[in-house]
């Protein structure tokens, strides 16, 4: 596995935990166990690292990333004006 | 001459791939190569036939081999694809001579995530994607008195669902704290599993797989809450993108694990395209790239291969992922980002709420409909939207999807138009009160 993959997975992984605890405690369900040994870093440190960051700044690095995002993706033209 | 395309993968994007290619050049040699026994049926359907919904597996093919000739489709089943030789352009058969190509599509579709646990050489694990097996499997399954299924995938709702009707003891281990956790939230999600239960279902969320314990063939799961006694386990785990060959072959893969591709479908080595379980997409919200995603993602994507691999032109767009599904004794349904996702990721966001109903409240079979909007808080441009009800959710999901695609407001949601028919539309429209429940709590 690539690191960038690697990275991505556990990022994610971690922050679907996070937040499952919030959400699920706002609908009352039980929250996911506390991860234990490097898990427990990935989610009272990265987690709220990862979200003191603007959003801009984290959208700005992920499409930093490799991947079908950063190839030719043309936006569709609308037309504008009445139909008739 | 005529060129030679050569399709590796015979699902729904290598044979909408081939498909296409045929109809945009219909003087092409068009191959395809498949490991298997069959190309061209609905892998989707399987739950079903388990569940008893759908009689019987021929309803899935959708087409006879036949069919394919006819179409001057040259299709080898069972037959495997080792290496792609993108500098030569030929690909390595087995048991045959090197095949030489013009074009090459790649579909090569998914696996599913290896449980890195003990036991999985064990016999009775069922891993559901190959309709020969699942014939066999269903034979199987009338001898089965309990069964676990592992992960609360889009898949393992439907295993839980199918087998439960098949009167099994079903077991449902994941270690999110609701199913379908990626996708959808808990109060969503939440009819279903009360259905299960009502089923007899048994739904052991936050539990961990640790192992499959057998001599020979499976006996138990083992999982952070302990062991269940089985006769089998069907495996749904995550779908990852199967790129071996595409990879050694030295085309660029993602961070989501897929194929990069572009809108054409073309990836990173020139004559060469890919489609369908392999590649990775971006997502039209968020720009990330994801994977696997439905048979009609695939099937699409590899129309869109197809055509501009024989010299037509057609391009893809990113992707706003409507889904729906029947699991337990409703349908859930939803577009782009959950609230629970959006959560995860991070991006602001503002929800709104509201449970109307499927017809005039009046008329026989009416059903609650329950949806909830996902709007960025500058424009309140929708972002997501998740639904549960007994009836109209997929119909909402793909109007969501256009939505969320097109920058559609919650304004303009608020105010939309809908039918109003007492057997088939209530006077309100559940996403209009959904839209109207957001901005009145922006208001106050």
């Amino acid at each position: 596995m690539s690191l960038s993959r690697w990275l991505r997975a556990t990022s994610e992984h971690y922050l679907m935990v996070a937040a499952q605890q919030q959400v699920g405690a706002r609908y009352m369900v039980p929250p996911p166990p506390r991860p234990r040994g490097v898990g427990l870093f990935w989610l009272k440190i990265y987690v709220p690292l990862y979200r003191a960051v603007p959003w801009p700044v984290r959208s700005a690095i992920m499409r930093r990333l490799p991947g079908s995002h950063r190839m030719t993706w043309t936006k569709a033209q609308r037309p504008r004006g009445p139909a008739i | 001459m005529a060129q030679r395309i050569v399709v590796v993968g015979g699902g729904a994007a290598g044979i909408g791939a081939a498909g296409a290619a045929k109809g945009t050049d219909p003087s092409a040699d068009v191959r395809v190569y498949t490991e298997f026994e069959d190309v061209g049926y609905s892998p989707c359907g399987i739950p079903y036939v388990h569940g008893k919904e759908i009689p019987d597996f021929d309803r899935l093919f959708l087409a006879t081999k036949e069919a394919y000739a006819g179409q001057g489709l040259d299709i080898h089943y069972e037959t495997s694809v080792t290496a792609l030789n993108t500098r030569d352009k030929a690909v390595s058969v087995h048991g045959e001579a090197d095949v030489g190509y013009d074009k090459l599509i790649v579909a090569t579709g998914f696996d599913y995530a290896a449980p890195a646990v003990p036991g999985t050489d064990l016999d009775g694990l069922y891993y559901v994607k190959n309709i020969r097996r699942a014939i066999e499997w269903d034979k199987v399954l009338d001898g089965v008195r309990t069964a676990v299924v592992i992960e609360a995938s889009p898949l393992g709702l439907e295993m839980v669902t199918a087998l439960c009707h098949r009167g099994i003891e079903t077991h449902l281990i994941d270690p999110s704290a609701w199913a379908l956790a990626m996708a959808t939230d808990p109060d969503i999600v939440a009819p279903v599993q009360q259905s299960w239960a009502e089923k007899g279902a048994k739904l052991h969320f936050n539990t961990t797989l640790t192992g499959f314990l057998g001599s020979g063939s499976i006996r138990a799961v083992a999982t952070s809450a302990g062991e269940l006694p089985c006769d089998i386990a069907v495996v749904c785990t995550k779908k990852e993108a199967n790129t071996r060959l595409a990879r050694a072959a030295g085309l660029h893969i993602g961070s989501a694990g897929g194929i990069i591709v572009d809108e054409r479908m073309q990836t990173s080595i020139p004559e060469v395209w890919a489609a369908g379980d392999c590649i990775e997409v971006p997502h039209s919200v968020t720009d990330i790239p994801i994977q696997g995603l439905s048979g009609s993602h695939a099937y699409s994507q590899g129309k869109v291969a197809g055509t501009n691999a024989a010299g037509g032109d057609r391009r893809y767009q990113p992707v706003s992922v409507p889904w729906g599904m029947v699991a337990g004794d409703w349908m859930i349904g939803g577009v782009s980002l959950s609230e629970t996702l959006a959560s995860a990721l991070g991006i602001p966001h503002v929800v709104g709420v509201a449970e109307g109903i499927s017809r005039a409240r009046y008329y026989p079979g009416v059903e609650k409909v329950r949806v909830k909007l996902l709007a960025e808080p500058g424009e309140l441009r929708l972002i997501g939207a998740q639904m549960v009800g007994r009836e109209g959710i997929k119909e909402r999901a793909d109007f969501l999807a256009m939505a969320v695609r097109l920058g559609i407001t919650v304004a303009d949601l608020a105010t939309m138009e809908n039918v109003y028919s007492p057997p088939i539309g209530a006077l309100n429209e559940p996403i209009a009160l959904a839209a109207q429940n957001l901005l009145a709590g922006m208001r106050s």
